[in-house]
């Protein structure tokens, strides 16, 4: 059955968002963001990561997982048993799975194979029964469409009759594997080597005391009734436990997809709610350090709508356990911000923001803001200095370029880049020709780009010709040098007041 | 004409394939290395000596055009599965040698028979559908015909379908329990594993057979021989006939079917080796081949190399090699490890390639014949022989001099490196006036650059980098004068990221 809390209409999703993932995680300091949300949950730091680094392109899906994580926030409790027992379903079956692995390490034998298979069975059916009554008490609570429906699936899809079929089915091959009568038909193949071979029927043996053949009776069948033969040779004893282990192995084949149904079914379901979980986790811990999130709102894309407030840097926030500097925007229309002023003075921090609120709109979740209005991108790149190794040679440019290229290969026209202090590895001035290029060809087919710059001679330009769906941010200085870290229109100046840092460090 | 081989117009000489060695240039060119990866795919077969000598023009035009058959997707699908359906029949045959059983014996001859029948049947109607154009594959079809009309043949055939038949009728069940098992003859239709799958509302078609017997080896089990044991009396007459088919027909697998077999896995094995590097998104195409021809090839590259890189998830470069009228000798000079020396081989190989009448690994090849392929590339020094490395490539030299055709095609990496430049310069231009006066084309790979000039006969090829003050190599081999500094290449140029380019790469 699908659990499809993720998606309507499917487990996996379609065609998402491209991204350059790594560079997207590390960039805007997402890593933080997964940790906080895991709290100490490994699975839930996976989860969390899958998915928040595959964003959605569609506002339906994004609203219908806004829904069902609302229902988390506000059911925590109900939730987080629900998860506990897929949590404790996959632990049981990984166990299981562990100890036969162990042991087939001698090659196991086709009997021992069939029974493990239904001893896995027996587990994935006692936990289904688990994950049913659970669900059955809390149905009530559900608000979301995803929820109701995945409520829906569960009670028709396995319903009462049908599980109580599979246990009884179960019930039957048990006493099968401990001893019982099998007839089989079969045509002569090559080599005069049996072929086609079918599986008629089962059925328990009568039990009767066995008693030793007398001699009359070994003549019977060897003069007379030629075609029963006793299982006296041992050789021959051997090949018919064997024809028929491999016919009860046969037909466990008929529940091995059953096994992986019900398997991935739990798989699924503790992967989703694993996600929904680490969200929950994220809103009651913010909660309660009172900083604000919002469900954000989704700007049809010709409005074009890019509004925010109270917008802050969510790692930032995480990492000093208190609520950053936040920011304000409202704006039309427009695909071009080029950001420029003071080192130190809150850019990068400010295009983090933006990032990380838009990977998590578009992955159905809150924003960290008061008020949060973007459009979907079906691309979202981030292309970020590293500063750690700059360094003034050809090789750093490559690299940086290389990255760059990557974006090329992937981007389109409908996608966010964000770039961040790109191209400084070189001259300004062949830095500033190609920013120059990069962001005009963007400009022109609609990408949307938010750049931080210090390219001087770039800025300088691109101001002279006020592009008409652009706009010109600065870090803000006050007259005495003291940074506000706040970001504000402002025209590009030539200084990034990089001397303040050098008097107040070297004075 | 008269069918002889698929590999040529006549029939190969007959050499034992354990005689003919590798050639020595295999190793220079790493085509070792990739034509044990070609052979690796058919392996079950010793194709050593197909790949290991090279073909005349008459034949590498008769090989092209039968590649060209077989690259057609049903005639290479329909010829692979005839190989598997004689592989079969052959494969019964050996297990007659398995078994003790006199009856078993000749139902594994029985099986072979109708397993090398079926297959050439067939084959034949297939071809016919697909009507293949290659001279190899007409006058094969045109052989098949004949054969298969043969007396012999069609009444063969006819006896092994009917006793085939007698065969398919046999049939039994049986229950197995505790202490005894009961055999009767004939099927039961009743299918436990279908109610199973009614539970699971799962529906498939047809009976859900064992997938395979849990008695593998050709041999009966006990069980088996028990089964037989029951089943001789109700099938008396098809056991009776099957003991005179047997004593009827003793060998029955043709010749020219065999070779058939063999030599297509030539092309077989080639063609699944390509379609790998295909997948890896590297080209091949067809070589044009004349007698003394252009020499022409475009974006040409080393296949061995191709294949480390796209493990390695880095890019190849493709390369260019032009001889126009006059010219002889390419030399390429340029930085260490700037691809020079994967340029002679990405070139080699083309040209082995060609000569053995496959595809080869470039965009588009016009090439004449050749009769030799003769490299001299840097050795390590041999202890053993005591004799110093430059003494050692000039007896390797000798060698090669006297060895050489006007049909030769000569690759020379780094040779002389031990002697002094101006020694090394002064040989260098005799080594090469001696090949070139010889007629042969070739590539020679040196630091030496004054050997570039004053002979029209002479090309210039630089390994290029990216600009003047970089050390960064784009592996790409430039034709231009070797003292020339023009690095032109800039980093935007090699990502591709000018104005123009990026608005193209952004979708829309």
């Amino acid at each position: 059955m699908n659990v499809r809390l993720l998606y309507e209409h499917s487990e996996y999703g379609p065609e998402n968002a491209n991204m350059n993932r790594s560079e997207v995680v590390q960039d805007l300091n997402l890593d933080i963001i997964f940790k906080f949300m895991a709290r100490n949950d490994k699975y839930i730091y996976k989860t969390v990561r899958a998915v928040m680094t595959d964003c959605l392109t569609d506002g339906s899906t994004i609203l219908y997982r806004q829904a069902i994580m609302m229902d988390c926030i506000e059911h925590y409790e109900e939730f987080h048993q629900l998860y506990e027992i897929t949590s404790k379903a996959m632990e049981e079956t990984d166990k299981f799975m562990e100890s036969t692995r162990a042991a087939s390490k001698v090659k196991m034998s086709n009997s021992i194979s069939v029974l493990h298979s239904l001893e896995l069975l027996g587990i994935l059916v006692s936990n289904l029964e688990k994950v049913k009554e659970h669900t059955d008490q809390i149905e009530d609570k559900f608000t979301s469409p995803g929820m109701k429906a995945f409520y829906d699936r569960l009670i028709s899809d396995y319903n009462h009759e049908f599980v109580q079929k599979i246990k009884s089915s179960i019930n039957e091959m048990n006493f099968l594997t401990s001893g019982g009568e099998i007839t089989f038909s079969a045509t002569v193949g090559q080599g005069l080597k049996s072929k086609d071979i079918i599986i008629n029927h089962l059925s328990k043996e009568e039990f009767k005391k066995r008693k030793s053949n007398s001699l009359a009776t070994l003549l019977y069948y060897k003069l007379l009734k030629k075609n029963v033969i006793l299982l006296e040779d041992s050789q021959l004893a051997n090949d018919v436990r064997e024809m028929e282990a491999a016919g009860l192995a046969h037909i466990i084949k008929m529940y091995q997809n059953f096994i992986k149904e019900l398997t991935a079914f739990f798989e699924n379901l503790h992967f989703q709610l694993a996600y929904y979980i680490g969200c929950a986790n994220l809103k009651i811990r913010l909660d309660q350090m009172h900083i604000h999130t919002c469900l954000p709102k989704i700007s049809n894309r010709d409005l074009n709508l890019f509004r925010f407030r109270g917008l802050y840097d969510l790692s930032m926030a995480i990492y000093t356990r208190s609520k950053p500097v936040s920011n304000d925007l409202d704006t039309q229309d427009l695909d071009l911000f080029i950001i420029t002023g003071a080192n130190q003075g809150g850019k990068s921090t400010y295009l983090r923001s933006i990032g990380i609120a838009q990977i998590m709109l578009q992955c159905g979740m809150f924003v960290p803001a008061d008020y949060y209005c973007n459009r979907i991108y079906d691309g979202l790149f981030t292309h970020f200095t590293r500063r750690e190794d700059t360094a003034m040679n050809s090789g750093k440019l490559d690299e940086e370029l290389n990255r760059m290229s990557q974006i090329l290969n992937e981007v389109t026209s409908d996608s966010l880049v964000l770039l961040n202090e790109s191209f400084a590895t070189t001259t300004e001035r062949e830095g500033s020709q190609i920013a120059s290029d990069v962001v005009n060809a963007f400009y022109e087919n609609g990408t949307m780009i938010i750049m931080v710059t210090h390219l001087f001679e770039f800025t300088k330009a691109m101001y002279a010709r006020k592009p008409e769906r652009a706009m010109f941010l600065s870090a803000e200085r006050l007259r005495d040098g003291i940074r506000t870290f706040k970001i504000l229109e402002k025209e590009p100046e030539r200084t990034s007041y990089g001397l303040d840092l050098y008097y107040s460090i070297i004075g | 004409m008269e069918f002889q081989s698929l590999l040529g117009v006549n029939k190969p000489g007959d050499i034992e394939p354990e005689k003919i060695a590798m050639p020595k240039y295999f190793y220079d060119l790493n085509l070792d290395q990739i034509v044990q990866e070609i052979m690796e795919e058919q392996k079950q077969y010793d194709l050593r000596r197909f790949y290991y000598v090279l073909a005349n023009q008459e034949d590498i035009n008769y090989r092209l055009e039968v590649l060209r058959d077989l690259d057609i997707p049903e005639i290479y699908q329909y010829v692979v599965d005839f190989s598997i359906g004689i592989r079969k029949a052959k494969e019964y045959l050996e297990y007659i040698e398995a078994t003790d059983i006199e009856v078993q014996k000749r139902k594994w001859k029985l099986d072979a028979a109708y397993c090398y029948l079926t297959s050439i049947e067939k084959l034949k109607q297939q071809l016919e559908e697909l009507r293949p154009s290659s001279l190899g594959l007409v006058t094969f079809m045109s052989w098949l015909e004949t054969y298969m009309k043969g007396q012999d043949y069609t009444e063969f055939y006819k006896e092994t379908k009917e006793l085939m038949s007698q065969f398919d009728q046999m049939k039994y069940h049986i229950q197995l329990k505790r202490d005894r098992i009961i055999i009767k003859p004939g099927y039961v239709e009743e299918d436990y594993c279908q109610q199973l799958e009614d539970i699971f509302h799962e529906s498939t078609t047809g009976n859900h057979y064992y997938q395979k017997n849990p008695f593998g080896t050709p041999m009966l089990s006990s069980l088996e021989a028990a089964i037989l044991n029951v089943l001789r009396k109700p099938y008396a007459d098809t056991f009776q006939s099957l003991k005179e088919y047997d004593t009827k027909y003793q060998h029955f697998i043709n010749e020219t079917i065999l070779s058939f077999e063999l030599e297509s896995q030539f092309y077989i094995a080639f063609i699944q080796y390509r379609n790998k590097m295909q997948e890896m998104k590297y080209h091949f195409c067809y070589p044009r081949i004349r007698e003394a021809g252009a020499f022409h090839i475009t974006r040409g590259y080393d296949l061995a190399l191709a294949q480390k890189n796209y493990t390695k998830k880095k890019e190849v470069v493709f390369n260019d090699c032009v001889f126009n009228e006059k010219e002889r000798f390419m030399i390429v000079t340029g930085p260490n490890q700037g691809g020079k020396t994967t340029y002679g081989r990405a070139m080699g190989q083309i040209v082995y390639f060609a000569s053995i009448g496959l595809m080869v690994p470039c965009e588009t090849a016009a090439l004449p014949v050749y009769d030799g392929i003769f490299t001299h590339f840097a050795v390590e020094e041999n202890l053993e022989t005591g004799a110093g490395k430059l003494k050692e490539e000039l007896l390797r030299l000798k060698d090669m001099m006297e060895a050489v055709t006007p049909h030769s095609f000569i690759i020379i990496n780094e040779i002389f490196t031990s002697a002094t430049s101006y020694d090394a310069y002064l040989m260098g231009k005799k080594v090469l006036n001696y090949f070139m006066d010889h007629d042969c084309l070739g590539i020679y790979v040196t630091h030496i650059y004054e050997l570039t000039k004053e002979d029209d006969r002479i090309v210039s090829l630089v390994a290029a980098l990216l600009n003047e003050d970089s050390n960064i190599r784009t592996f790409k081999i430039e034709r231009r004068p070797a003292d020339g500094r023009s690095y032109a290449n800039t980093l935007v140029e090699k990502h591709h990221m000018n104005y123009q380019e990026i608005k193209e790469r952004i979708r829309r």
